[in-house]
């Protein structure tokens, strides 16, 4: 089935571009630099310069339905590489603030479970103000069904003195205005 | 008695490296008639050259043998040298060793040898030919510019600038040509009228230009410096003397038709005015149209509406010739996909570019033909006609993908809001500041370039369905668009045809106007005097016509700066006693420099029709000479004999060994 061009094309493209600021997908003139260079291309089903004219043409859904945005680790090799200054690493976030907003699940287990670190790693941060390492394990282990994963390591941790069994628990205050002005910010878009 | 110099050149590797030129100079010594062969590193340097000056002094040389590169390059230097030495400019032959030797052989042996047979050719004819004496021609000092566009304007500017006369002829009642229609030109959005109009009006009051304007050029022959060209100047029904421009009687007309300025949106009178600013503003009846009711007669407060004019017939000469007949846009009917023609609101990219002008047929506003109203959405499909070896033509048309931009830009400046889509192959944004416009245009409207073909154009319910595809996602898509506007590519104007025929210039198999050289020769035809400017010649843009333009003009002043030139004395004879009157060569010669004419048999006494050379229109190509059976027809300095002379030569190299050295035959 053809897509229908047209129909709320500017406002949806709006809507992603708005999740982060001066993104504007209109530069990109498909030369394929991001997709040369990104080093987790081959576990996306839409390369980053595909995701980019999904976009574009407003093709918001399908755009939303790949695992490309959750597969990217944000290292930002294509955004500074790219000649049109597209902020492409950051559309891959956009895109999964937005899908989290639209409650969207992927379908696959191993994505559900990037998008679940993402959630867990945040909310740890929110509640301690520095990363609680035993808590963020604990919690993503647990949940994620992995039960063992990394604790191999916990051993050489403890002896050089970088795991601690309680959270530092600073800056509540200041977090809380952080978090208030980005996470919360972007939830009431 | 034949002193005959053979100078053999290495050209560096280029011959040196394929041929044993030494062995070449050394079997030349051999030749009949040779005194002196030598090689040089470089001949066509000042030390090569210095050498054949001292052996022509020192030897007493009376013609001379260059075995070197083709004699399209270096002909004219060693030709030239000679005659600077007391030779004839025609005692020279060069033999070319290195495009049909060196260049195209491996086996050294085998090249020497055919550099040796080569040469022995050269040296043959050389001592055969007689002295050639050149032809010298007045040079009219007047410029023929037909055409009155954009390049034909440039042109005529620059040489009466220059202090040329120059005639204009245009076929339309005003000049201006195809940028008078436009609203604005890309990247810089100058308005086109506003930048052309000064040149028009200069054109009309420059001292050294005639303006013959709604004229057609039907008959020229001659040659570099004397043209003579028959004009017709159709008739206006109008006395341009008398004639104020003002308007009355277009005001008056009661008839209505087609306005083919205004590409068919609006209607015009059948006596009246492509624009505003024409040049000469000059109404014209349309004869066809008009239903000779005498309104415009009444009220004319000059009286200067002719019922009974007649064309009028200018017989003029000039010394050059610059043909700028320009191109029209594609006729898109080919594309029955695209329904131009059955789907009003399908329309062409200078139907567009109407409706763009300010002072046009919609004052500026887009609208839709079918109901009036302002599209929203507006559909731009590039590549009609160009790229498209099946319904068009294989070319790129080099303007579509900028005006289309330029569209685009205007279209979201006079309707904020527009939903533009813009379907295209590649984006050729070549020019100056061309890459930077398109991307301001993209950034700046919003409008969403698809990479992909439109399949169809459905009309439904008054929404256009445009179905294509998006190549950079591979999705097909669907746009519902209430106008669509076709990036026609450019073709040879009718015009431009007709010139070539009137003119015997050779076109391509599209129909464009050739040039001598593409590169080192832009602007030059292969009629000597006669260059082409603008986009007779391919496809342009404003500022490629203009420079063309410009190019012939300064061409063009090259040869009217002499009063007198010289032409090559090589072209046909007939011996008119053995002519047999067959009209062979009458039908052969594609520049109509053969005329039947009557003859006494000095046996016989009795007359009988045969053939004699025009020599003013003669290029000495010699296609006659290849018809005549008897033969009784030649071209100086390649006559039958000169010919065989050759031939014969390159028969003695198959019989024996002239030279000592590895013959054909026998391998190393």
């Amino acid at each position: 089935m053809e897509k229908v061009l047209g129909k709320n094309r500017k406002s949806e493209i709006k809507e992603i571009e708005g999740f982060i600021d001066g993104l504007d997908v209109s530069g990109c003139y498909q030369c394929g630099k991001c997709t040369a260079g990104c080093p987790v291309a081959h576990l996306m089903d839409n390369p980053p310069q595909r995701m980019i004219r999904l976009v574009q043409i407003g093709a918001i859904d399908e755009a939303l339905s790949s695992n490309a945005y959750w597969n990217c680790v944000a290292c930002g090799t294509c955004s500074a590489r790219c000649p049109r200054k597209v902020k492409i690493s950051e559309l891959m976030d956009g895109l999964k603030s937005f899908s989290i907003k639209k409650k969207m699940t992927p379908k696959d287990r191993s994505e559900r479970n990037i998008a679940l670190f993402n959630e867990i790693f945040l909310n740890n941060i929110r509640r301690h103000g520095r990363l609680f390492e035993v808590e963020l394990v604990g919690m993503n282990n647990v949940l994620s069904g992995h039960l063992l994963r990394d604790t191999t390591k916990a051993p050489e941790m403890l002896v050089h003195g970088k795991l601690k069994f309680i959270p530092s628990n600073i800056a509540k205050k200041d977090m809380k205005k952080i978090f208030k002005n980005t996470v919360e910010k972007n939830d009431k878009r | 008695m034949l002193r005959i110099g053979v100078f053999v050149c290495h050209c560096g590797n280029n011959i040196a490296g394929r041929v044993r030129v030494e062995d070449v100079a050394k079997a030349a010594a051999d030749f009949p008639g040779v005194l002196y062969s030598t090689t040089s590193m470089y001949m066509c340097s000042s030390e090569g050259q210095g050498l054949i000056t001292d052996m022509i002094k020192k030897h007493n040389l009376t013609k001379i043998v260059v075995a070197s590169c083709s004699p399209n390059l270096h002909e004219k230097t060693f030709r030239g040298l000679a005659e600077k030495n007391g030779l004839n400019y025609y005692s020279v032959e060069i033999a070319n060793i290195r495009e049909q030797v060196s260049w195209v052989h491996d086996d050294i042996d085998k090249a020497t040898e055919k550099a040796i047979d080569i040469v022995r050719m050269a040296v043959a004819k050389v001592s055969h030919g007689r002295p050639l004496k050149k032809r010298s021609v007045k040079v009219t000092k007047r410029a023929l510019v037909i055409g009155g566009g954009i390049a034909g304007i440039q042109a005529a500017l620059d040489l009466a600038d220059a202090g040329f006369k120059v005639t204009m002829v245009e076929k339309e009642p005003t000049i201006g040509g195809k940028m008078a229609m436009f609203d604005k030109t890309f990247p810089t959005l100058d308005c086109s009228m506003c930048i052309l109009t000064p040149k028009m009006v200069q054109t009309r009051d420059h001292e050294n230009i005639e303006l013959l304007t709604f004229s057609e050029v039907e008959e020229l022959d001659g040659h570099v410096g004397e043209f003579n060209a028959k004009i017709r100047k159709k008739t206006r029904y109008v006395d341009e003397e008398l004639c104020i421009g003002c308007g009355a009687c277009e005001k008056v007309c009661p008839v209505k038709t087609e306005s083919t300025f205004n590409q068919g949106l609006v209607k015009r009178k059948a006596i009246y005015f492509d624009f505003p600013q024409a040049v000469p503003k000059v109404p014209r009846i349309d004869n066809d149209k008009c239903i000779k009711c005498g309104a415009c007669a009444k009220v004319c407060p000059k009286k200067c509406i002719r019922y009974n004019q007649k064309d009028e017939i200018f017989k003029r000469t000039f010394g050059v010739v610059i043909v700028a007949t320009g191109s029209e846009i594609f006729d898109d009917s080919a594309y029955g996909e695209y329904g131009y023609g059955k789907i009003p609101d399908v329309i062409t990219s200078l139907q567009f570019e109407r409706m763009l002008v300010a002072g046009g047929p919609t004052d500026g506003k887009v609208l839709r033909p079918s109901d009036g109203k302002v599209p929203k959405s507006v559909v731009f499909i590039k590549c009609v006609g160009s790229r498209d070896e099946k319904k068009g033509y294989p070319y790129c048309s080099r303007v579509c993908c900028m005006y289309t931009a330029k569209h685009v830009l205007l279209l979201n400046e006079h309707h904020p809001g527009t939903d533009i889509y813009v379907f295209y192959i590649d984006i050729r944004s070549f020019g100056k500041n061309y890459e930077e416009f398109v991307k301001r245009v993209q950034d700046e409207t919003g409008a969403l370039y698809l990479r992909g073909r439109v399949s169809r154009i459905f009309d439904r319910d008054g929404k256009l369905h445009v179905f294509g595809t998006d190549t950079l996602t591979g999705n097909q898509v669907k746009v519902d668009a209430d106008m669509v506007v076709l990036a026609n590519g450019l073709v040879p104007a009718k015009s431009t045809r007709k010139i070539a025929r009137v003119l015997n210039l050779s076109k391509d198999t599209h129909g464009w106007l050739n040039e001598l050289h593409p590169k080192l020769a832009p602007v030059e035809t292969a009629t000597r005097g006669v260059f082409i400017a603008g986009t007779c010649q391919g496809p342009k843009d404003i500022p490629d016509a203009v420079a063309s333009g410009s190019a012939a003009a300064s061409r063009a002043m090259s040869i009217l700066n002499h009063s007198s030139l010289e032409l090559e004395p090589t072209i046909a004879h007939v011996n008119q006693f053995l002519c047999s009157g067959c009209e062979n060569c009458f039908m052969a010669c594609p520049f109509g420099a053969i005329e039947m004419v009557d003859y006494k048999d000095p046996n016989t006494k009795k007359i009988r029709r045969v053939a004699q050379v025009i020599e003013s229109k003669c290029t000495g190509c010699g296609v006659c000479s290849s018809v005549c059976p008897v033969p009784a027809i030649d071209v100086s300095g390649f006559s039958a004999e000169d010919v065989f002379v050759e031939i014969e030569a390159l028969g003695k190299g198959i019989r024996k060994n002239d030279a000592g050295i590895k013959t054909n035959g026998k391998k190393k």
